[in-house]
């Protein structure tokens, strides 16, 4: 998991082009949006975007999506989950 | 209708982003195309979007604004810009990402920074503008036509103070096509375009934003526009059919052939395109006119023209040429009645005319 968490920051801030932070900045409970990291909805769509692509991971329900979403653990035991679950 | 341009700002190859004037030095450099100088961003924008900003905003936001800053803060009436291919990396990011996906779910930035009137609009939403917003992308007639509309919203007096800029970028996907059509030289020194016999020139890039004013103080001395002028592939293309449509800009602004004193002529260091540019120089105008070129300092791109008139307007507001511009030897006066003429492969004419004198 905290492999998986590691990467996961390095992800975000590359796929959000997040300049000016590195993975040291925060940790896998800081919150993504509005404080914390400070993202907003088009960064929503991207990490979306992240989870599909990169980790196969599809989130069709906006409720499920806005869980998920709010920091980094809540995305890395998703993906775990889908992995347990699909195998 | 002529308009008084009272502030601009360029970011181009050379060092000319910091102050209003002709660099120091010129920065040569030996390649295939010239990559824009750019200042650092994060003193001018806001950093949260800057991160969002494809490299082309981030030069139309930074040149606009400081050109704003030149002007003491005025907010424009309107705003208009002129791009031959818009926001083209972000384009292709996003159509590479379409066929990359098979057309299903594709990232969102490069496609909502991807559209040509992307710059006009951030520039309207940075400064909560509200006004006439227009982008024209008519490959070399953009920067033109957004002059040309420009002069026509001052005449028809639905705007005072507009802001202008022409912009275009360079990517790696388009050097590497219109390479194929024969565009390019090898790598070479922009310096030393114009040596030699070739065919091909260097690819260039740049922003240039005008501030331009349908008003300007009595009593003093101010870089006019006086007139724009675009022709489509001429029948003949000869100097004499040239002459004509320089006549007929000329009649319109008031103005005599004998009264131009300077030309800055779009010659790129393509010997199959300079024919025209050299019948020019040599058999139209008078003995005293001095000739001057710049896409040495810019490379060739479809706005390209913008970078022309703010060299114009260095030129006529410094008075004095500085020698890296001059196409002939004359050393003599400052020049007053300065004519931009550029073609994009014999196509694409363009005719700007400046004045430096009272409104």
């Amino acid at each position: 998991m905290e492999d998986l968490i590691k990467q996961l920051k390095q992800d975000i801030i590359e796929a959000l082009s997040l300049e000016d932070v590195v993975a040291d900045d925060f940790d896998a409970d800081t919150p993504l949006f509005v404080e914390g990291l400070g993202l907003d909805s088009i960064d929503a769509l991207e990490l979306i975007l992240l989870m599909e692509r990169k980790y196969g991971v599809k989130i069709e329900d906006p409720k499920e999506r806005r869980n998920v979403l709010r920091n980094v653990r809540a995305m890395a035991e998703c993906i775990v989950n889908h992995r347990n679950t699909n195998g | 209708m002529k308009a008084a341009i009272i502030a601009s700002s360029v970011i181009s190859p050379q060092q000319t982003y910091n102050s209003d004037g002709f660099p120091p030095e010129l920065i040569e450099t030996i390649a295939d195309h010239l990559v824009c100088v750019e200042p650092d961003y994060r003193n001018l924008l806001n950093p949260i979007q800057l991160r969002r900003m494809p490299r082309i905003l981030k030069m139309g936001l930074a040149c606009s604004q400081t050109c704003i800053n030149r002007a003491d803060g005025i907010s424009p009436d309107a705003i208009i810009v002129g791009t031959g291919l818009g926001c083209l990396d972000n384009l292709e990011k996003f159509l590479l990402e379409v066929l990359i996906s098979n057309e299903h779910v594709t990232s969102v930035l490069p496609f909502i920074n991807s559209t040509h009137n992307a710059v006009a609009a951030h520039v309207a939403m940075l400064l909560k503008n509200h006004n006439y917003n227009i982008t024209y992308c008519h490959r070399c007639f953009s920067f033109e036509s957004a002059l040309q509309d420009a002069l026509l919203q001052m005449e028809e007096k639905k705007a005072k103070n507009i802001l202008v800029g022409g912009i275009d970028e360079c990517t790696n996907d388009f050097m590497k096509l219109h390479g194929y059509l024969g565009y390019w030289k090898d790598p070479q020194s922009n310096l030393k375009l114009l040596s030699g016999k070739s065919s091909g020139t260097i690819a260039g890039e740049g922003s240039a934003f005008f501030m331009l004013s349908g008003e300007a103080g009595e009593g003093e001395n101010r870089v006019l526009l006086d007139g724009v002028h675009t022709f489509f592939t001429p029948q003949k293309a000869d100097t004499a059919e040239i002459l004509e449509e320089i006549d007929w800009l000329l009649q319109k602004s008031g103005s005599r052939l004998d009264e131009i004193d300077g030309v800055m002529l779009g010659v790129n260091g393509d010997y199959r395109f300079t024919e025209l540019y050299d019948d020019l120089q040599k058999n139209c105008f008078s003995d005293n006119t001095e000739f001057l070129y710049y896409k040495h300092l810019c490379g060739e791109y479809y706005t390209s023209s913008a970078f022309a008139l703010w060299l114009g307007c260095v030129v006529l507001r410094n008075r004095h040429i500085p020698d890296a511009l001059r196409l002939n030897g004359k050393s003599g006066h400052a020049i007053n009645n300065l004519l931009i003429y550029n073609h994009f492969r014999n196509k694409e004419h363009s005719l700007i005319l400046l004045r430096y004198g009272q409104f």
